[in-house]
Parts: C-alpha cells; sequence; structure tokens
C-alpha cells in the first residue's frame, strides 16, 4: 500500500449499507409500477422431451388471465443469454419458449394476469402432451456412442466445444520431468444461493419502447440481446439494475426477461416476474460440474517443468457461457510453466443449465491443480509452502498462455502472513485442555482483474456548478460495493472529500457503456475509465480556468485538493469547489463533464494464500473447519473494509461447495434433487469457521491508484486446502467436491 | 395464497367436536410442520382447529414418578425447562436438537411427535411433482422408493420420537367418545400408519423419570450444524441399579425404534459385557431394522456408516461403570 492517499485506501462505509440494514433499499421484487401486472412461465417437469400439444383454452379463460403465449407465439430464433462480448465462442442454440425441452424447467410457455396467483391458477390449467425423450445427465453418457443429440441441428455430438491453450512443447516437457504426477478429480454442480431471486419488470410501451428493471449484472449485454430478439434499437431499450441482493455471476445473462418482454409486448403494461426459490434453485443456472485429469511434470530441482490439463464441463442443456468458461479456466496458471497444454471440453447434458459462477472455472481447475500439488508433495516429503513459492510467478514473468507479464506480485508477503496467523491460533489452542484431531491444509489461488481484448469500461464524471461531482458508470453494483469504491477513486483524484462524490450506475439510458459486472473487473477496468474521466475532468477545469484568469494552463496547479492560479494578478489558491464556481458562471463559464474510456491490454492476477484448518471426529468420520486463514494480493485495496467483506464472502462460498453444496439429478425419476434450501446444504452460521483477513502490502503499476481486483479470488483456493487438510488429517486423498460424502465413502471402504 | 376455515375452540371439548364435525379439519399446533407441506401443495383440509387457547394443554406439571407435558407445550420451553433438563437430559437435549431457534419456539412437543414423514420425492412443490404419480402418501398406490412395497417408506425425522422411547413416554388422547393412554412406542404400526385418528387430540404426554442414578443422553448427526433433519439421531439410559439399558434410534426408518434384543442381552449378562461387543450387537440390530431409503443427503450406506459412528459415540459418553471402554 502506497501513502500519500487520502481518500484511498480508507474503509468508508458504503453507500448503500444503512438502506439495507434498515430495510429501506429497494429491489425488484419492492418495485411497483402504475398499471403493473404479473407474469409466471410454465416450465418442463421432464429433462428431455418433445411437446407433442399444447392446450391453452383454460388458462385463457381464468378470471384475472391477460394473456398466454407458447413457443408457437415468440419469434423462433436461437439466441445466447450470456452477458458477454460477442465472439466465436458464443454459441446461439436456446430459444425465447421451447417445444422441445432440454433440462427440468426449460421454458414452454407463460401468462399474464393481474396477481401472481392467478398466474399460478392460470398455468395448472395449461394441458401439455409431451413425448419423453431418452436423457443423459453425466459427461461420460452424453459422449457415448449412441447417445441421443441434443441440439441436432447444430452440432453431431454433445461436444459443443473443444478449447485448447498451448505453450511450450510437451514432448519437451514430458522429457524434462523428473517426477511426474497425475491425477483425476471431479467438482459437482452448485447454485449461488443469491439473497434475493432473481426478478424483473418489463414495460413494452405503445410507442414501442422497452424498459427491464432487475437483477443484471450486464445491463448492457441485456440490452444488445433484447434488441436483436425484438428487432428494436438499442436507443430504444432502457435497462435498470435497482438493488441487488447478490449475483454472483448468476446474473451476467438473461433469464426470463425475454419473456417478460413479449408478454409485456402483448399487454402493453409493466410485467413484473420473480422467480420462486426452485426456479432459482435449477432453472437459473448452475456452476458447472467438471471432471479434470492433470499431469504434473517436476525436475530434480524440484521446478515445475509441464503441467497439462484435460477438463470436460457439463453445460447442460445449452452452452450459454460454456466455452468461455473453458477459455478463461485456461488462462490462470500462476506458476512458471515452461510447457504447458489445456485441454477442455464442454458437454451438452440434460441438466440443469451451467453459467457464470464466482471464479468461472477457476474453482474447478484449481481445486484440481493445487490438489496434485500437494500429493506430489506428500508423496515427496516436499514442503508444500517452499515448492510453490519456489516456483511462482514473479514480477517480469511472463503469464503461461497469455501475452503479458507480471507487473506485482506480494505472494512471499501473502505466505508469511498466513503463518504467523497460524502460529497465534495455535498458540490459543495449546492452551485448551481439550485433544482434538486437527490439521492445517494449504493452497494457492490466483486470478484475473477484468478480460482482456473484448473488454471496456467507461465513465462520465460531471463537476456541478457548486464544485460537487457525480459519477455516472455503466457497471453494475450488485452488492460489491462497487459504487462506492469507483466514488473514491473520483474524490482521490479530484482532491475531494468522499462524500463530495455521488455514483450514478446501471442504466443504459443514463450512464455510459460496460462491459458489465463480471471477472472481477469492477475496481480494474471500471476503476481505471473512472480515473481517466477524472483526469478529463480536471484539464477542462484548467483550460475553463486559464480562460477565466487570461492565463496558461502550465501556471495552474492541482495539489492537495487545492488549486494554485499563477496568472498577471499574482498568485491565487483556491479550493476545487472555489474553482469550479468561478469557472462555471460568467461570461466565460462552461459546464465540467469528464469522460473516460478505458479497453484493457492486460488482466493482472491478484493473488491468494489460504490456510484451513480441519477438526475430524474419527468415531462419525465427520468434518468440522473452526479456522480459515488467507492472505490476498489485491494490489493497493481501494477500501480495505470491502476487501475484507469480499474475502469472508468469497471464504463461504468455497468452503460451501468444498464441504457440501452440490445439485444431483435423481437417476430413477430424472429430477434435480436440491430443489430447495433444506435440501441444497449452504453452511449455516454454525458452520462457518473464523475467518482471518490479512491483505498484503500490494501495488499494481497498471491499476487505478494500484488496484488489481477481489472479487472472485477468494471463493477459488478454499476446496484444495480443505482437501489438504482433510489428508494431513486422516491420510485420506478425497479428489471430489463436495468431501463430505465421499470421505464417509472411503473411510468405509477401509 | 391458501384459504380454509380457522377455528380457535376455547375447550378440548370444543376441539374434538370441531374435528368431529368435519371430516377434513386438521388440528394447528405451531405450523411449523404444517404450513410447508400446505404451501407445496402436498395437503389441503377443508378448516385448522387451533388449539392455541387450550391453557391445559400448555402446562409443564412435575409429580413424583414423572412430568406430564401439554401436547402444545413449545420446544423452546421443552429445553429450557429445569425439571426437564435435570431428570429427562436427553429429551431437553432433543428438543434443543430440533431445526432453529424460530421454529423451536413456535414448534410443539406434540406437532414434532406427529409430524409428517417425508421422502425425497414427496417434500415437493408441485411443480416438481407433476409428472410423477401419486404415491402412498398422497392416497395413490406406490412408493418410489420400493415400486413393489406395499405401503410407504418415508422415514420420520421427530428429534424427540428417540427421547420418547427410552423414557417408556405415554400418550393421552382424546375424541368425543372419551380419553385413553397409549404407549408412545404403539403409536406407530409396522406400514408406517398410526395408531390415531384425524378426530383425536394428543392432548398431554407423560414422560416417567428414571431411576435416580440413571444417566441418559441423546445424540444427532445431520449435514449441518442447525436447521438439517437429523441423518441419525440416538437416545440412551442406562440405569447402574437395574443394570438396564434403553438404547433407542430415529430417522432411520418409517418409526423409532429401539435396539431391544442388544438391550435385552445386556441385562441377560448383567451388564458384564464389553462395549466392544455391546456395539457390534447394537450395529447388527440396526443394519437389521434399518429402512432402504434413498434420501438427498446420505444413501443407505451412508447412513448406515454414521448410525454405526453415532451409536458408538453414544455408548461411549454413556460411560456405564463396569462396562469396558471400545
Amino acid at each position: 500500500m502506497r501513502k500519500g492517499f487520502s481518500v484511498v485506501g480508507a474503509s468508508f462505509a458504503r453507500n448503500d449499507s444503512l438502506d439495507k440494514v434498515i430495510g429501506a433499499a429497494e429491489y425488484t421484487c419492492d418495485l411497483v409500477l402504475p398499471g403493473m401486472v404479473y407474469g409466471k412461465i410454465l416450465r418442463s417437469p421432464y429433462a428431455h422431451a418433445r411437446v407433442l400439444s399444447i392446450d391453452t383454452t383454460g388458462a385463457k379463460k381464468t378470471d384475472g388471465v391477460l394473456g398466454v403465449i407458447t413457443f408457437k407465439d415468440v419469434p423462433e430464433v436461437f439466441y445466447n443469454c450470456s452477458g458477454t462480448p460477442p465472439s466465436a465462442l458464443v454459441i446461439k442454440d436456446e430459444k425465447i419458449l421451447t417445444g422441445e425441452p432440454k433440462h427440468v424447467g426449460d421454458k414452454i410457455a407463460a401468462v399474464v394476469a393481474v396477481t401472481p396467483e392467478i398466474c399460478d391458477e392460470a398455468l395448472s390449467r395449461i394441458v401439455v402432451e409431451y413425448e419423453e425423450l431418452p436423457v443423459v445427465l453425466e459427461i461420460n453418457e452424453a459422449l457415448a456412442d449412441g447417445a441421443p443429440v441434443l441440439h441436432r441441428s447444430l452440432f453431431e455430438s454433445n461436444l459443443c466445444k473443444t478449447f485448447v491453450a498451448e505453450e511450450g512443447d510437451i514432448e519437451q516437457g514430458l522429457k524434462d520431468s523428473y517426477y511426474l504426477f497425475t491425477g483425476e478429480y471431479k467438482a459437482e454442480m452448485v447454485q449461488h444461493i443469491a439473497m434475493e431471486p432473481t426478478g424483473c419488470i418489463c414495460h413494452y410501451t405503445r410507442d414501442d419502447t422497452i424498459t427491464v428493471w432487475g437483477t443484471s449484472q450486464t445491463p448492457y449485454h441485456d440490452r444488445r440481446i433484447l434488441s436483436d430478439l425484438t428487432g428494436l434499437s438499442e436507443n430504444r431499450i432502457r435497462v435498470i439494475k435497482p438493488e441487488m441482493g447478490g449475483g454472483f455471476g448468476g446474473r451476467q445473462q438473461l433469464h426470463h426477461q425475454p419473456v417478460g418482454v413479449f408478454l409485456s409486448k402483448l399487454v402493453r403494461r409493466p410485467v413484473k416476474m420473480i422467480y420462486d426459490r426452485e426456479e432459482e434453485m435449477y432453472a437459473s443456472a448452475v456452476r458447472h460440474g467438471a471432471q479434470l485429469k492433470l499431469q504434473l511434470g517436476v525436475n530434480r530441482d524440484q521446478k515445475i517443468v509441464l503441467l497439462t490439463a484435460e477438463v470436460f464441463l457439463n453445460t447442460g442443456g445449452y452452452a450459454t457461457q460454456g466455452p468461455i468458461v473453458l477459455a478463461a479456466m485456461s488462462n490462470k496458471v500462476q506458476y512458471r510453466v515452461p510447457h504447458y497444454r489445456f485441454e477442455g471440453y464442454c458437454v451438452y447434458t440434460n441438466a440443469p443449465v451451467a453459467g457464470a459462477m464466482r471464479g468461472y472455472g477457476n474453482p474447478q481447475l484449481n481445486f484440481a491443480r493445487e490438489t496434485l500439488i500437494n500429493e506430489a508433495c506428500a508423496k515427496m516429503g516436499w514442503n508444500t509452502m517452499e515448492f510453490r513459492l519456489k516456483n511462482h510467478l514473479q514480477v517480469g514473468d511472463k503469464i503461461p498462455s497469455l501475452n503479458y507479464p507480471v507487473l506485482s506480485c506480494s505472494i512471499q508477503e501473502c505466505s508469511e502472513a498466513v503463518i504467523q496467523i497460524k502460529d497465534k491460533i495455535e498458540e490459543q489452542q495449546r492452551q485448551e485442555k481439550k485433544t482434538i484431531k486437527r490439521a492445517w491444509g494449504l493452497s494457492f489461488g490466483s486470478h484475473g482483474s477484468g478480460i482482456t481484448e473484448r473488454d471496456q469500461g467507461a465513465a462520465v464524471v460531471m463537476v456541478n456548478d457548486d464544485g460537487s461531482v457525480n459519477l455516472l458508470v455503466g457497471s453494475a453494483d450488485i452488492g460489491q460495493g462497487s459504487d462506492t469504491i469507483l466514488a473514491q477513486i473520483v474524490a482521490e483524484e479530484l482532491g475531494l472529500a468522499r462524500s463530495q462524490v455521488i455514483t450514478l450506475s446501471a442504466d443504459t439510458g443514463l450512464t455510459p457503456y460496460d462491459t458489465g459486472t463480471f471477472s472481477s473487473r469492477q475496481a480494474y477496468v471500471t476503476g481505471n475509465a473512472v480515473l481517466l474521466a477524472a483526469q478529463n475532468v480536471k484539464e477542462s477545469l484548467v483550460n475553463g480556468l486559464a480562460r477565466v484568469f487570461s492565463t496558461d494552463k502550465s501556471s495552474i496547479l492541482f495539489q492537495d485538493g487545492k488549486i494554485t492560479i499563477k496568472s498577471s494578478l499574482g498568485t491565487k489558491t483556491l479550493s476545487f469547489e472555489e474553482a469550479v464556481r468561478k469557472a462555471s458562471f460568467g461570461a466565460t463559464g462552461q459546464v465540467f463533464i469528464g469522460q473516460g474510456c478505458f479497453k484493457p491490454d492486460k488482466s493482472p492476477p491478484p493473488y491468494a494464500v489460504c490456510l484451513v484448518q480441519i477438526e475430524v471426529d474419527e468415531i462419525m468420520n465427520s468434518v468440522k473447519i473452526p479456522h480459515i486463514i488467507m492472505s490476498v494480493d489485491v494490489g493497493q485495496p481501494i477500501n480495505p473494509d470491502i476487501v475484507e467483506g469480499q474475502v469472508h464472502g468469497g471464504v463461504s462460498m468455497g468452503l460451501g461447495a468444498a464441504l457440501f453444496e452440490r445439485i444431483q439429478m435423481d437417476n430413477r425419476k430424472e429430477k434435480p434433487l436440491e430443489s430447495d434450501l433444506l435440501y441444497y446444504k449452504v453452511p449455516l452460521i454454525l458452520d462457518s469457521p473464523a475467518i482471518h483477513v490479512h491483505i498484503a502490502n500490494g501495488f499494481e503499476p497498471s491499476g487505478p491508484f494500484g488496484a488489481k481486483s477481489v472479487g472472485e479470488l477468494p471463493t477459488v483456493p478454499v476446496a484444495a486446502a480443505v482437501v489438504d487438510a482433510l489428508y494431513q488429517a486422516t491420510g485420506v486423498w478425497v479428489r471430489e467436491t463436495p468431501i463430505l460424502h465421499k470421505f464417509n465413502l472411503k473411510k468405509m471402504a477401509e | 395464497m391458501i384459504q380454509t376455515d380457522w377455528f380457535e375452540p376455547k375447550s378440548l371439548e370444543e376441539a374434538v367436536k370441531l374435528l368431529a364435525d368435519e371430516e377434513g379439519r386438521r388440528i394447528y399446533a405451531g405450523g411449523t410442520d404444517v404450513v410447508p407441506l400446505l404451501k407445496y401443495g402436498l395437503r389441503s383440509y377443508s378448516g385448522f382447529v387451533s388449539l392455541r387457547h387450550l391453557q391445559e394443554m400448555h402446562d409443564i406439571k412435575v409429580d413424583s414418578d414423572g412430568v406430564w407435558i401439554g401436547a402444545m407445550v413449545t420446544l423452546t420451553q421443552l429445553m429450557e425447562n429445569q425439571t426437564i433438563k435435570a431428570k429427562l437430559p436427553a429429551l431437553a437435549k432433543a428438543a434443543g436438537a430440533v431445526a432453529s431457534p424460530q421454529i423451536r419456539n413456535s414448534g410443539t412437543i406434540g406437532g414434532n411427535l406427529l409430524q409428517e414423514r417425508r421422502c425425497k420425492y414427496f417434500n415437493r412443490t408441485k411443480r416438481w411433482r407433476c409428472n410423477l404419480e401419486r404415491c402412498y402418501l398422497l392416497g395413490g398406490n406406490i412408493c418410489f422408493q420400493a415400486p413393489r412395497s406395499k405401503y410407504c417408506r418415508a422415514l420420520y425425522y421427530s428429534d424427540l420420537a428417540p427421547a420418547m422411547l427410552i423414557y417408556d413416554s405415554i400418550l393421552e388422547l382424546t375424541d368425543t367418545c372419551g380419553t385413553k393412554q397409549i404407549v408412545f412406542e404403539d403409536l406407530f404400526n409396522p406400514d408406517g400408519t398410526r395408531n390415531l385418528s384425524s378426530q383425536q387430540i394428543m392432548t398431554k404426554i407423560f414422560v416417567r423419570f428414571p431411576h435416580p442414578t440413571a444417566t441418559s443422553l441423546f445424540l444427532k448427526y445431520s449435514v449441518r450444524a442447525s436447521l438439517d433433519f437429523p441423518v441419525v439421531n440416538t437416545a440412551a439410559l442406562y440405569s447402574s441399579n437395574e443394570e438396564r439399558l434403553a438404547l433407542a434410534v430415529g430417522a432411520a426408518a418409517p418409526a423409532p425404534f429401539r435396539l431391544k434384543d442388544t438391550e435385552s442381552q445386556f441385562q441377560e449378562m448383567k451388564g458384564k459385557i464389553s462395549n466392544e461387543d455391546l456395539f457390534s450387537l447394537a450395529e447388527r440390530e440396526f443394519s437389521k431394522n434399518q429402512a432402504v431409503v434413498a434420501e438427498v443427503e446420505a444413501t443407505p450406506r451412508i447412513k448406515l456408516s454414521q448410525a454405526r459412528g453415532l451409536i458408538k459415540k453414544t455408548l461411549i459418553q454413556l460411560d456405564m461403570k463396569g462396562v469396558a471402554k471400545c
């Protein structure tokens, strides 16, 4: 952390905290609009079927029903719901409503009515005759010869994408490997469980404009896709994100908005649609289930010379972000690996559809890679921390499979910090009388700070005539605090107090384009755009003052929140506010607006070191996690409390997936089993460990005031550290997440 | 929205009459079991008869042999009651192990004991079930768990039940014909049905104090540390004076059960049995009685393994004097 900042690096309370605590914050489901009605979707109870006939007469006759649409009433075009910039990796394979459902919960028809209860009643009166089709739920089944092909019009098999990334020479790597380790791993599907359910209000007006209020991480992509689907130009479509209760990747895509828009087009009234928890569980998006096979080659000096990964992702009924997840997975290597190969396969099945989720492929691959490293170290008697540090990327190293170098890395500090915290915990535990079987496990993690090439962010800084500032950004604050930290960046650059800057965000009618909230990109990408906009407005103010004082631009100096102006009248020092007033009015006055656009050419990785302590009850074969320590290198934290909050949330999410969260399909009835929050086991407060956070003293030269990212990072390394701790305590390697049931079965087999 | 008739009788007489007047009415106690079933469309009733104003059903009365607990006593009251904590610790502990504080504040002892059985194919929304035929629990003719079974195999997850079994409890049931008492164990039929009509009200429960020298305990294993139904639970009582052991297991069959062979073996041997032998007896008896039912959180195999662990733990923690440690 660099000294000399006044607003950056300070833990200001978030803009939205108080409202959320007292229940005043307005989420999508709180909004009530004049003339508003409700919509609901009829979903397929079958994992794979064909609709033979559909009769909506009963539904249409129901009192209070305003309209019913089926797959026959909407444009029959293929699209992709993902909130991601257009590219060859975006496969268009879904329809707004379908007559050939490919997963339980696929959308068949929809109703619009004056109350949600009438919607339910009407849905139950739609009579559908289905022809059941053969179902494939697992990757292996889907790729087997003779398996039913889900998207026959697009692909010859269920393999919808192969993605390969390579560096160096694998043959050479194998030759150089004195030790070769291999491992096979599996991670099951999990769900985000945002507290707020997915929701939207769609209003298709009589003069052919659309406004959508809703849970969205990517309003501009939502707008682009809705424009494609409706044929309306983007300026006629406005997407607004109200307060949001989490996203975690789950809202980096459209859900029911296209259906809502067509329901609203029918009645020309605002139509509100809120998912119930069951729709959320298996009809929104899950994290890809993955099967991974890795190979690690190490030379006599304990240097990694080879890493290969073969990864199969279960994308469910549609591709959505699957191919892009593979691409993102391939470049999260944090070690010096001269010979590297990643081979990824995205596979259709009739399981719930996978999408983006915190980590975007990285948690699955990190779990496999870090576990393989731990297994190798255990086999050889190497110290897991030393081995990693010896092989870790350092400043100046090129990141494997990417074309730019590491500019900042505080991994050494992170590794020392976690040991210090661990020593303190052990000291306290030594004083306890109880003897419990405990052990620690280690893993490292890294991520990116945005995407390159296809990414961009923009910002507008409007200086009002009283010197206060409004920041306009397209980036969506979905609870992570981006509105607050982006305002801090403006305040720092302009020498203002934090309270002098207010952020308005994520309204495509008012704010400038932003790629969206994903890829941990707000602080770095949008942050850089915001910094450019603040610099731009500063320049414009200097020009204005030069005009007012009839002096040269070079005679005006911004320093420590003051502006010093040298002119023929002498030297004058003004506050920002005074300077703005002076330059806004009068004959030479002007309005000060700064704009910034940032297109990153790199995605600097943040780093994390994670230590997990496990307690094992040997009689029950059950485990408990009392402590998790995580030290993160996020560059300069703009707001340390927000960083710490992100680490707490990310660790909890990582722990749930490591211990007991999963979405299973019942083989007998081909249904998702975890369809509510009793069956789906999110860790509760009594299951949650003490989380100890350390933030390294980092600084990323290419980041705004030295910032990298934090959003996804803390989720990534948790599972591998849990598995390592379990091995250290019991001698059993569990190569699947969630670990709980597998561990029990392994112990039984002994 | 769920709409039904709502009655709040002021006397037991009025309550039993309201239940008898119309088929399809149901008792409403704490609501924590029945309301989720209504919301999922699993049950519907023409009316609810709330027992909230029947004061005698809210009382805990201690006498010399044991304690009479009104069926409307909440789980929170049960876990906090000083007499129950001191003399019937397994019952207090079991009450405290149920779900969450909110549910314990509302849920009652009567409701907990008479809770609906659960199965992964039954506890589902209408939407989830819409293409499945009706199973036994919904008035149909099949059990998805065991398609050839003549009855429903759904499990009974009450946390209180094993504790009730080891303390030899008695239930008092009232209807328009009068009042009778049955032993708690006799509430359950082998096919999972219960010896209780929809017109009967369980008014109170008698729980006998064990011998003053006896020790007793309750243990539960669930996936998460709170909220969850048990994967398995146990209650045990050891009375050194009587050389008697009572060992009960729940959440493993349509009814809770005692490991009676193990108990009688223990008594026959006058407690002169090693903990290890006792454990393998209990383990064998458990697996004989365990219903083979696939659950979302545990396969029958995993359940068996967790049950073995919990039984072992129970016997260790019971700390029976003169019995060799495992």
